[in-house]
């Protein structure tokens, strides 16, 4: 989590220009899956129209899927509902089979099975099968297969009028039945029989065109109260989605086979087709009406057909069937058995008989159950769309991955249930358009995001790198102005000297200096410069070079010098920054001169181990006062006597509950090492310091400077 | 650290009160300036009330000189009632000498 956060401050350090690269790389992102989208929506049909026991016609175009086609799929799954029992299955499986013998059946057994339904008054039945050819109980037949069998004992199979086919077609002439129609592309005939169903308005020019179509046998066509096409329309992938309603077959506008039973069991109204000369939008007959596609198909919301409407042909010849179970009731007979090869694929079920299709496209026309895409849907949503789109562009480079996760989880969430709430009132709402090129750009603007701050890092290691090499340089120049540890003792034979500095960062304000002046004198200086880094060891060079160069001039007293070190760093001090500098000449003879720019006094040590503060009148820290005055001060160190001069480094060094650790542990620390080499005092000094401070860091630069007029 | 002006007499009195650290320089010097400027604008002089000031780091020293200079030559900036620490403090650096220090606040009113 760490991680993330400081990569999104790492994004919000962002310049404007590449903020501009990310949001141009969004809309790009957002342009081009849109034009993806469109182009599946909209793309030349790839496959072609298939029908269901026909080859596909040539320039046929599929419907084509919408980009979110898979999710009203997985809405189709999920969904709940069945076929309303207004409408009765009749199924011919295998255990019908099994007890009245293969199909085809004799059509007095047909014939039979509709008389029993009948006799219940359903409101009409169908046949979802065919009966292209004659019955075989025909005088040719018998006359082929049983050609030892005398002319005259084939004389009763002779009349057409006794034959099967004419019994069955006695029977539909009494009953409301629907025969169905394929239509086909060069297969059957041209000139079927007009079909019985009238048409008020104008059918679309989109409406499926059959050239030629297979119908049943006169004596049956001539008698059935209706005819239906029971073509399917597949999409490109195979699977049933839309059941058309209408189709052109042999020359006549025909009525699918679920709207013709409709039709019929209406009474027979006209079927009013609602729309324009180039499109429909509705379907209408008797007090049903359904909405569909330009060209008439229907698109249909999948539901569950139950087993209380489902009837077996035996059950009915044995009378175990409930006396009212089709009584007013749509009724289609269907082939359910093994080898039947009426079987389609839906988004419901991946293989399922096409009487079950009928059934519920019959469902559908009775409870105008077909799924819309509302005419405004595309304008809305790719609205939608693209207002969610520019609003990723202008915020999303200015938020948290986290706040962008939960409003994308938002909006996905808003997008899928809104579309799911239409779906279950029957309208397609497609969420592709308002999210995915917004998801799209929001990935692309978030990787370019990455892509930008991991540029920022870079330049920002390289640039810390670089200060870091500066530091480093700096450091060691600043280390290269002091004099080295081990060639203090060898600056003058009258003292030994030893210092210590050490930085709090890796470059410090502190100073010291030691060095040789005529008539065998000694000069030595330590110094701080208020505030730390770059800025105090910048001061701490000009001082320590002033200082230099002004105490060794030899027209200058002590504190004339230090007056002029005052002035001159005063001069060009625009940070008014502060240095506070103790001076010391020892001469040979033991004389010691002194200068204090408020600094602290030094200790002086006797060889006893007494330890005295050498109190300085001094004067205020150089650059504090202009031509302050600053007064010189004369001691002595006698033989054998050390001096201990340190910065705040030593006395203001802070353990972990903030206290100092103060002059008198300085003292007490310098009186420890009583007689101990002048390099010693100084280590054991320094150790005590930070021994106080325990770990804690550093506040202060500290350094330690020694020196000790040898005994006699 | 917390910083309060008063009125007293023909005085402007500034009381820091806490520690002036690394944290708080800035604010105490910001204070300071301004109690300055006012002192100088009002013709009086200031009185920094050090009773309640535990400590003071080296840049609030160098605050201390910022304000003096702010206020020469007429706004004379005075010192009053450091506490044994403040004391040495100002010692040390000197600062008694570029200031008037005094005991109490009522013996610089």
């Amino acid at each position: 989590m760490t991680d993330l956060r400081s990569r999104s401050d790492a994004l919000s350090e962002l310049d404007p220009a590449a903020r501009r690269r990310v949001r141009i790389g969004g809309l790009i992102a957002a342009i081009l899956t849109s034009l993806f989208l469109s182009a599946v929506v909209l793309a030349p049909p790839i496959g072609s129209l298939r029908t269901l026991g026909a080859p596909a016609a040539p320039g046929e175009r599929t419907p084509p899927l919408p980009a979110s086609q898979w999710l009203f799929d997985l809405f189709q799954r999920v969904s709940t509902g069945r076929v309303s029992p207004q409408v009765q299955i009749v199924e011919i499986d295998e255990q019908t089979l099994a007890t009245f013998g293969a199909w085809p059946w004799s059509r007095f057994d047909v014939a039979a099975l509709v008389a029993k339904i009948a006799e219940q008054n359903p409101a009409a039945i169908g046949f979802d099968l065919m009966f292209p050819e004659r019955d075989r109980l025909n005088a040719e037949f018998l006359a082929e297969y049983y050609p030892q069998l005398p002319p005259s004992a084939l004389e009763p199979f002779r009349s057409e009028e006794d034959g099967a086919d004419s019994a069955l077609g006695r029977t539909l002439g009494k009953t409301p039945s629907v025969l169905a129609r394929l239509g086909t592309y060069g297969e059957g005939q041209n000139t079927p029989l007009p079909p019985l169903a009238r048409f008020e308005g104008v059918a679309p020019p989109t409406t499926p065109v059959y050239p030629t179509v297979i119908a049943n046998v006169p004596t049956l066509e001539n008698r059935a109260a209706g005819h239906g096409l029971v073509n399917g329309e597949k999409g490109r992938d195979g699977v049933v989605r839309n059941i058309p309603l209408l189709g052109r077959a042999g020359g006549y506008l025909t009525p699918s086979l679920a709207l013709e039973l409709v039709r019929i069991a209406e009474g027979e109204p006209p079927i009013r087709l609602e729309g324009d000369a180039s499109r429909i939008h509705a379907i209408a007959i008797g007090k049903h009406r359904v909405r569909t596609m330009p060209g008439g198909q229907m698109r249909l919301r999948f539901r569950d057909v139950m087993e209380d409407q489902i009837t077996s042909p035996v059950d009915i010849a044995e009378g175990r069937v409930p006396a009212n179970q089709f009584t007013g009731k749509i009724v289609l007979i269907g082939l359910t058995s093994a080898g039947t090869t009426d079987v389609v694929a839906t988004p419901r079920n991946t293989a399922i008989y096409g009487v079950f299709v009928q059934a519920q496209a019959i469902d559908a026309i009775l409870n105008s159950r077909a799924l819309v895409r509302p005419p405004w849907a595309v304008g809305a949503e790719w609205i939608a769309g693209l207002a969610i789109v520019l609003a990723a562009c202008a915020f999303l480079p200015r938020l948290r991955l986290r706040a962008i996760a939960a409003l994308a989880a938002a909006i996905n969430a808003a997008a899928l249930g809104g579309s799911w709430l239409a779906f279950q009132g029957g309208l397609l709402v497609d969420p592709a358009p308002v999210v995915a090129p917004a998801f799209v750009a929001a990935m692309t603007m978030i990787s370019l995001l990455f892509v930008e701050g991991g540029r920022i890092r870079n330049r920002l290691r390289s640039s810390l790198e670089a200060e870091r090499h500066e530091r480093e340089a700096a450091s060691q120049i600043q280390e290269g102005m002091l004099i080295p540890r081990a060639r203090l003792a060898a600056i003058s034979p009258i003292a030994d000297v030893d210092a210590v500095l050490l930085p709090a960062r890796s470059v410090g304000g502190d100073l010291y200096d030691v060095f040789a002046l005529p008539a065998g004198r000694l000069c030595f200086l330590v110094g701080d410069v208020t505030g730390k880094g770059l800025p105090a060891s910048l001061f701490m060079a000009l001082g320590k070079a002033l200082s230099r160069s002004l105490l060794t001039q030899p027209h200058l007293d002590l504190a004339q010098a230090v007056g002029a070190i005052n002035n001159e760093l005063n001069a060009g001090n625009g940070q008014s920054m502060q240095m506070s500098l103790l001076v010391g000449i020892l001469h040979a003879d033991g004389r010691l001169e002194m200068c204090s720019a408020g600094h602290e006094d030094p200790f002086v040590m006797n060889p006893a181990g007494e330890v005295r503060s050498l109190q300085l009148d001094g004067g205020p820290p150089l650059c504090a006062m202009d031509d302050f005055p600053y007064p010189l001060e004369t001691f002595r160190l006698e033989p054998g006597e050390t001096l201990v001069a340190f910065t705040d480094g030593v006395t203001e060094a802070q353990d972990r509950g903030q206290a100092l650790f103060g002059a008198r542990r300085a003292a007490v620390g310098i009186a420890a090492a009583v007689g101990r080499p002048i390099s010693e005092l100084v280590d054991t000094l320094v150790a005590e310091v930070r021994a106080f401070e325990a770990g804690a860091e550093p506040s202060d630069d500290l350094t330690v400077l020694a020196l000790r007029r040898p005994a006699p | 650290m917390e910083w309060t002006v008063e009125t007293l007499g023909d005085k402007l009195v500034g009381k820091p009160t806490g520690r002036v650290d690394e944290a708080s320089w800035e604010l105490f010097s910001e204070s300071l300036i301004d109690a300055v400027r006012a002192a100088k604008a009002a013709g009086a002089s200031l009185v920094v009330d050090l009773s309640s000031l535990d400590y003071m780091v080296s840049r609030g020293l160098r605050a201390l000189t910022l304000a003096k200079r702010e206020g020469d030559p007429d706004t004379v900036v005075i010192l009053a009632a450091p506490n044994e620490r403040m004391r040495e403090i100002l010692h040390i650096s000197r600062y008694d000498k570029m200031f008037k220090v005094v005991d109490s606040v009522a013996e610089a009113v």
